[in-house]
């Protein structure tokens, strides 16, 4: 009798949810902010084939759909590492974790967020200089880029990055707006000065569908090239596109998390991409018979024809 | 009406098994534009005959086809070629060529600041296969415990380094010069550390029994550059033109596949 209550409590122990078997290994969740987006699906794959250790994998949502309570989550279980995907999964474990390595990725802005000396991770925005020299990779001529920024949002970004650019022999020039509505003829005015138009991140300048056509439409009437960080904006026109390799975004996080299982501190906590993916309209570089270099082909991922 | 319908279904599904394909994998780079490279090189393939161009980017995958397709023509890399020429009796015809140039270096790039000699626990960038990289690091007696971050471009390895993202970058001389042109600031931040003799680039090789199809085939390829489209794709394989292997280019390619060996014996 008594042996059989032996086995029935090791029954239990072995059977209980959530239990990690641990076999000596560390405890490592993985938190995915939503199982439908394919780019977080990318990431997790690479980061899993990466880290030498199983992982605990667990979603936050499915597309409108709540998968996870996060606080009851975390209240019945202790990691030893979190790799979060994306900002809900970032912010569940920022709010009910303490004392543990958080590792993050796939996160837009990440410097919006609110950080903990224990959280390390990669970057979703490629270095200014990669992307000016990518650029300037393929479209050798260009000598100057125009950028409507925010200065709410960019203005210490543009400065800085017009420090970068002037290094690589790149003049920006910006068009700063202080509301939604950059007059039509300020716009035009810095299209006519600049040989490319760099789209970058800002809410104010992309505020809306219709005010991103209209710019587009208005880059296309003045055949200045648009240059730009994500390959939706291909079909509305944007000539080339350099943005992260989400694979090796994956790949990056899962160095980090093994070198800090293994007691080994990064830093910078948050480092850059390390990989692009580059994608050129070579259909609109015709349309505007703009020099290219061809030889610069061989590092193009996509090409538009 | 039917019947001629049906004949050129017929007639269609025909030519389209008929088509001689050339299956490309390359170990060395991390060329993954394949839905752009197959387009294109279908395009222009097709003006010339009834040939295909079939990217595959599992290494098994590609040498199984070898294997069961035997009237095809492959693309590869020097180093690939010279593991398996042997077992799939293959002989290259065709080696890339950038710049009248058909070798290229392989070097191990760092920061300045780094003062090590010998890297002890440390991440390198590399735009190969791992298995390739670590091959290539033993050629030059690095000791292989460092953390390898694969990348999808050799420039991007490079760019690696200089954010401090990794110490050090396997790259190659090409790449380290495009450096210098695009920013001359954060070339000068770097130094190589170490080369590897010069490798030869793609290889295009034929099963040893070739027929008139495949001869007629490779004429197509060698002369890719005269034509804009081709020269296009030349470029989209890092390459500029084609020049034809010579004996002592075979020779050292199978000398290459002793070294292999040997290593992997040791």
């Amino acid at each position: 009798m008594k042996g059989i209550n032996i086995i029935l409590i090791f029954c239990f122990f072995l059977l209980a949810p959530g239990v990690a078997v641990s076999e000596g290994g560390p405890n490592i969740l993985l938190l995915n902010s939503d199982k439908s987006v394919e780019k977080y699906r990318i990431v997790q794959e690479e980061f899993k084939k990466t880290i030498k250790y199983p992982v605990k994998e667990v979603y936050i949502k499915d597309r409108n759909r709540n998968l996870l309570d996060a606080k009851d989550f975390f209240s019945q279980k202790k990691f030893d590492l979190i790799y979060c995907i994306g900002s809900k999964a970032y912010m569940a474990a920022y709010r009910n974790v303490e004392n543990t390595n958080i590792v993050f990725s796939s996160i837009l802005n990440w410097q919006r967020l609110p950080d903990k000396p224990e959280i390390f991770g990669v970057s979703n925005e490629l270095h200014t200089v990669m992307q000016i020299m990518l650029f300037r990779y393929i479209f050798p001529d260009i000598k100057t880029i125009g950028v409507l920024y925010s200065k709410k949002f960019n203005s210490q970004w543009f400065k800085q990055s017009k420090d970068e650019a002037k290094k690589v022999g790149i003049e920006l020039i910006g068009k700063p707006a202080a509301n939604t509505k950059s007059s039509r003829a300020e716009i035009i005015n810095l299209l006519t000065e600049i040989d490319a138009l760099w789209l970058i991140s800002d809410p104010m300048i992309i505020s809306s569908k219709k005010s991103l056509l209209n710019l587009l439409k208005l880059c296309d009437r003045y055949k200045v090239p648009v240059f730009s960080y994500n390959s939706v904006f291909i079909k509305y026109g944007a000539i080339l596109i350099v943005s992260v390799d989400h694979p090796t975004i994956g790949r990056q996080a899962g160095s980090i998390a093994q070198e800090l299982i293994e007691g080994n501190r990064k830093d910078p906590n948050v480092q850059f991409p390390a990989g692009s993916q580059i994608i050129l309209n070579l259909k609109k570089v015709k349309a505007f018979d703009l020099k290219y270099k061809e030889e610069a082909l061989g590092s193009v991922n996509r090409i538009i024809e | 009406m039917i019947f001629v319908c049906f004949g050129l279904l017929c007639q269609k599904t025909f030519a389209e098994t008929e088509r001689t394909t050339i299956f490309f994998h390359s170990s060395e780079t991390n060329i993954n534009n394949f839905k752009s490279l197959k387009i294109k090189f279908d395009r222009y393939l097709l003006k010339h005959g009834a040939y295909e161009f079939q990217p595959i980017k599992n290494r098994v995958a590609f040498e199984n086809c070898i294997k069961t397709r035997e009237n095809s023509l492959l693309l590869l890399s020097s180093w690939h070629y010279s593991i398996i020429y042997k077992d799939h009796t293959l002989i290259p015809i065709l080696v890339g060529s950038r710049k009248g140039k058909k070798t290229q270096k392989r070097i191990l790039v760092t920061r300045k600041n780094v003062l090590q000699r010998q890297p002890t626990r440390k991440n390198l960038a590399s735009a190969s296969s791992e298995h390739y990289t670590r091959t290539v690091l033993s050629k030059m007696d690095r000791v292989s415990n460092l953390s390898i971050l694969t990348v999808p471009k050799d420039i991007d390895a490079l760019f690696a380094v200089g954010f401090g993202v990794c110490e050090f970058a396997l790259t190659t001389e090409h790449a380290f010069k495009k450096l210098r042109v695009l920013n001359p600031l954060l070339y000068k931040t770097m130094k190589i550390m170490d080369s590897c003799e010069e490798s030869y680039l793609l290889i295009i090789a034929v099963p040893k029994s070739m027929n008139t199809i495949l001869e007629d085939l490779c004429k197509v390829i060698k002369e890719m550059w005269k034509d804009p489209e081709g020269k296009k794709n030349l470029h989209m394989l890092g390459l500029d033109n084609w020049q034809s292997v010579t004996s002592f280019d075979r020779s050292k390619l199978e000398k290459e596949s002793a070294n292999i060996l040997l290593r992997v014996k040791e």
